[in-house]
């Protein structure tokens, strides 16, 4: 490639080495350094000055470094007159978080894709984004590359030929339908779709069914307090709200009697204003009982049971709280949400696990959710004066459940081996310290754990008896809802073999780990997109990684040469 | 210092829903002429202050949509050169929606385009309705309401199709199938998912049903229909496997082309749509038509976002 210059970032150096052997060239020399202040600095080892210049850098688990890295270099090279500069990001940095998946949610893929362009990126070159619309966050042109095209190479020559039997392409959420039909229209195989039916409640932020009082809203003048007022006028017996609390109540013994005694604690304990100190020593006491709790299988699920309908007490009984305080206003429901989840540790944790498995975006390491999700509980101070009143009542409920627990559910509980989460998961969620600081595998986890506290219901559409199923998603992280898919795809669904086939392997923690004691998984096969550690890819006998470095050698090529790329979107490029 | 209150605009694009929105916030649009010269440039007059007002502009993409987003844009610039203090463009359909990606190559992404038009002319924050894809959001920079048809739609559901609970959720293409998914759990019912196998470019050559739908009502759903041929096809697959009815509803109904006849041929009982496009006309000559109203999501939002509220209530609950 005449008057260009390829430069490499540290994160994924050995894709690097292959891409540059393919085109033919040296990787130009750069040196990257960091001050010991942990500043990056960059210093471009020959002149760029009117070549063409391209960055290859892809997402790492130290995803800012790198991309700060990458900004930085593409500074350097702008800086010093580079005609035009090309970042290759094989894995795209936060392409998950592509859309507000809340209330209040940051697009930070799209400020990612702001800093890359103010940095002075005249193009980028990606590939499986999660969600293709995001080149519509560039100003600048975007190569979005397929790894389709060699995954199914690869998947005829080696699984299709190999396998006497049919093979199936199966999604593990409806978001990934279209790219399992893709995928099964290439390799001509017949498709099918898994649906995890999370409870409502277990959602944070779900868009609940429209239960609460709006069929009397009309009645209600507009204006402050409606819907605290609507509230109040839905709860009697035989209202809608009523039926969908007896309807979605994970325990039957459990309805809105159970919730008056908290509430009655919440009122008595609200005239006598205690120091904010107790009150604190009080949560944490609390924190620590509830982490204890979890550590035992016996009374776990029943805690968990007991935050889910404790986050759905407070939500309806709290607004009659807040109309005794002060002058309800309209955001009364979303307050106490938000003070809810103040309140009550256990909530979170139930929440981070439930979240990890949650429809669409849930690789995520759940650790990593961990400290954000704790953060608001660490601020006593900043919650409001209701949030204590609404936790003194969340611990009422919580401490009567576990009371009932442990003395009339012993029959019936779970065995202790399968305690769902090990002891180093507690300890973090205790100690509230980041996965990085853990051995890079965890001590084996009993097979069932992933599984055994999920109150999801699993839903097949399509049929895989007797089949391979091809597993697909775009990118795999933490698998535990790839190994649940897997178990319900060959236990009870009579599937003959699982393989999990993805375009990113990212694997953070004990994922390999995981998905090698896992009995129901045969292989897992990634391309080479985002750097893996070596000591987990050697250590691992089911994972497959399928060299992605000619697709983007050849898209260089092509981008430098002015041809066309979207030869690349259908065909091998050699 | 001035009341600083709402003024709502309308283009000529859907005058019924945002009489409908002015009148639920309990006031009046403003007098606002929209025409066009006779060389066919669109002309705008907003007949009364807006100095330092709080600025709505209810234009919906559709119909003449070109002409439409002109008067949009056109609109938006005359207030900010009036010195309006906030101007939110309201727009229950964004047009160029769909073109949200390169799904070929050398495809446009125009919705991006329309975006930029949007922040170019002077629109400061966007109120929409069920985007085609919720990463239209992030090319803006600017905050963006993205509003839920879905609380109407599960409602609609509930009191209007008897015997839905024996009923399945189906999406016309795996595209959907979230959509399909979401409703199916907020009714607790199952859902199904029909795959158009295409074995050449633009042309569907087989469909295939994954789910059971024997013996049950089949709710198709979608976010928008343009000419309904995919739905026409879709209940007919329905029927061949034995289900007892099939019902549409879909957020967004264009409608064009032959889609009235396509839908009155097809054996679907009934096709619900909402009001973001206006299609008053198209009822009369399709009685299978049905309207889920929806200025009321939209009029709340107006008002939640004009008071500082919260907006995020809607995403959940249908209001009335």
């Amino acid at each position: 490639m005449r008057n260009a210059k390829l430069f490499a970032g540290t994160s994924h150096l050995a894709l690097a080495q292959r891409v540059a052997s393919q085109l033919g060239v040296e990787l130009a020399p750069v040196s990257l350094r960091r001050y010991t202040n942990r500043e990056t600095t960059v210093d471009l080892g020959c002149s760029v000055r009117d070549k063409d210049v391209y960055i290859l850098q892809s997402g790492s688990m130290s995803t800012n470094d790198h991309l700060m890295e990458a900004l930085i270099m593409v500074s350097a090279a702008k800086l010093a007159s580079a005609r035009k500069i090309t970042v290759v990001m094989p894995y795209f940095p936060y392409s998950k978080q592509s859309k507000k998946k809340k209330r209040r949610g940051a697009i930070s893929g799209k400020l990612v894709a702001s800093m890359l362009t103010v940095s002075g990126a005249d193009h980028v070159i990606t590939m499986d984004l999660h969600a293709s619309q995001m080149s519509g966050f560039f100003s600048v042109p975007v190569d979005n590359l397929f790894s389709e095209p060699t995954l199914a190479r690869w998947l005829t020559e080696n699984v299709l030929k190999g396998a006497g039997n049919e093979v199936v392409v199966v999604a593990k959420n409806a978001g990934g339908a279209k790219r399992v039909t893709s995928l099964a229209d290439r390799l001509g195989t017949s498709f099918a779709l898994i649906h995890t039916d999370n409870a409502p409640s277990t959602r944070p932020f779900s868009r609940t069914p429209s239960t609460v009082a709006l069929h009397t809203l009309p009645q209600t003048p507009r204006g402050p307090g409606m819907f605290a007022n609507a509230v109040n006028a839905a709860i009697p017996v035989g209202s809608p709200l009523r039926e969908s609390i007896d309807r979605t109540a994970s325990d039957p013994d459990l309805d809105l009697r159970t919730i008056v005694p908290g509430q009655q604690a919440a009122a008595e304990t609200k005239p006598g204003l205690r120091s904010k100190k107790t009150k604190r020593r009080k949560s944490r006491a609390h924190k620590d009982a509830d982490a204890n709790a979890n550590a035992d299988a016996d009374v776990d699920a029943d805690v968990d049971a007991a935050a889910e309908s404790l986050k759905r007490a407070s939500f309806y009984v709290s607004p009659q709280i807040l109309a005794d305080e002060h002058p309800p206003t309209p955001e009364a429901l979303d307050l106490d949400l938000t003070a809810a989840s103040c309140a009550s540790p256990c909530l979170e944790i139930s929440e981070v696990l439930n979240r990890s498995d949650d429809d669409d975006d849930d690789d995520i390491d759940t650790s990593n959710l961990l400290e954000m999700v704790n953060t608001p509980a660490e601020e006593p101070e900043s919650a409001e004066h209701n949030s204590e009143a609404i936790a003194q009542a969340a611990a009422g409920i919580l401490e009567q459940r576990k009371q009932r627990a442990l003395s009339s559910c012993r029959p019936a509980a779970v065995p202790v081996e399968s305690a769902p989460m090990t002891p180093a998961a507690i300890q973090r969620i205790t100690s509230g310290t980041h996965l990085q600081n853990d051995p890079p595998v965890r001590p084996p986890v009993a097979v069932t754990s992933w599984h055994k506290k999920r109150t999801a219901r699993i839903t097949l559409v399509g049929d895989v008896r007797g089949k391979t199923v091809l597993l697909l998603d775009d990118m795999i992280d933490h698998p535990s809802s790839f190994l649940t898919a897997a178990e319900h795809l060959m236990v009870h669904c009579g599937a003959n073999a699982v393989c999990i086939v993805a375009a990113h392997g990212l694997f953070s923690g004990s994922s390999l780990g995981e998905i090698e004691i896992c009995p129901y998984v045969q292989n897992v096969i990634v391309t080479n997109s985002f750097p893996i550690p070596d000591e987990l890819t050697t250590a691992s006998t089911k994972l497959i990684q399928i060299d992605i470095a000619p697709v983007l050698a050849e898209a260089i090529r092509r981008n430098h040469n002015g041809e066309s790329i979207s030869y690349l979107f259908d065909r091998n490029p050699y | 210092m001035s009341s600083n209150s709402i003024r709502i605009l309308a283009g000529n694009s859907h005058p019924a829903l945002a009489k409908l929105i002015a009148k639920r916030l309990g006031t009046d649009l403003a007098n606002v002429t929209v025409s066009k010269y006779s060389n066919q440039e669109t002309a705008v007059t907003i007949g009364e202050s807006v100095r330092d007002e709080d600025v709505y502009i209810i234009q919906s993409g559709c119909g003449e949509i070109n002409d439409h987003l002109m008067e949009l844009l056109i609109l938006i610039n005359a207030c900010k050169t009036a010195s309006a203090r906030r101007i939110t463009a309201v727009l229950p359909c964004f047009p160029y929606a769909r073109q949200d990606k390169k799904d070929k190559s050398r495809a446009p992404i125009s919705a991006k385009l329309v975006a930029n038009m949007l922040t170019v002319a002077g629109a400061d924050h966007v109120i929409t309705m069920d985007l085609h894809a919720s990463q239209i959001q992030g090319f803006f920079d600017r905050p963006v309401d993205n509003l839920y048809g879905e609380p109407s739609v599960l409602r609609y559901i509930r009191e209007n199709i008897p015997d839905w609970k024996n009923a399945i959720i189906v999406s016309p293409d795996a595209g959907g199938a979230k959509r399909a998914t979401s409703i199916a759990d907020h009714l607790d019912l199952d859902f199904a998912l029909i795959h158009k196998e295409r074995k050449k470019a633009n042309e569907v050559s087989r469909m295939v049903l994954v789910g059971d739908v024997k013996e049950k009502v089949a709710i198709l759903v979608d976010d928008m229909a343009d000419t309904c041929g995919t739905l026409g096809l879709a209940a007919k697959t329905l029927m061949e496997n034995g289900a007892s009815a099939v019902y549409a509803i879909v957020i967004h109904g264009v409608l064009s082309g032959k889609a009235l006849d396509v839908i009155n041929n097809s054996m679907l009982t009934r096709v619900v749509v909402t009001n973001t496009i206006p299609h008053a006309e198209k009822k009369k000559l399709c009685p299978k038509l049905d309207t889920i109203d929806v200025s009321a999501v939209l009029a709340e939002a107006i008002r939640r976002t004009h008071n500082g509220e919260s907006v995020s209530y809607l995403f959940g609950h249908a209001t009335i």
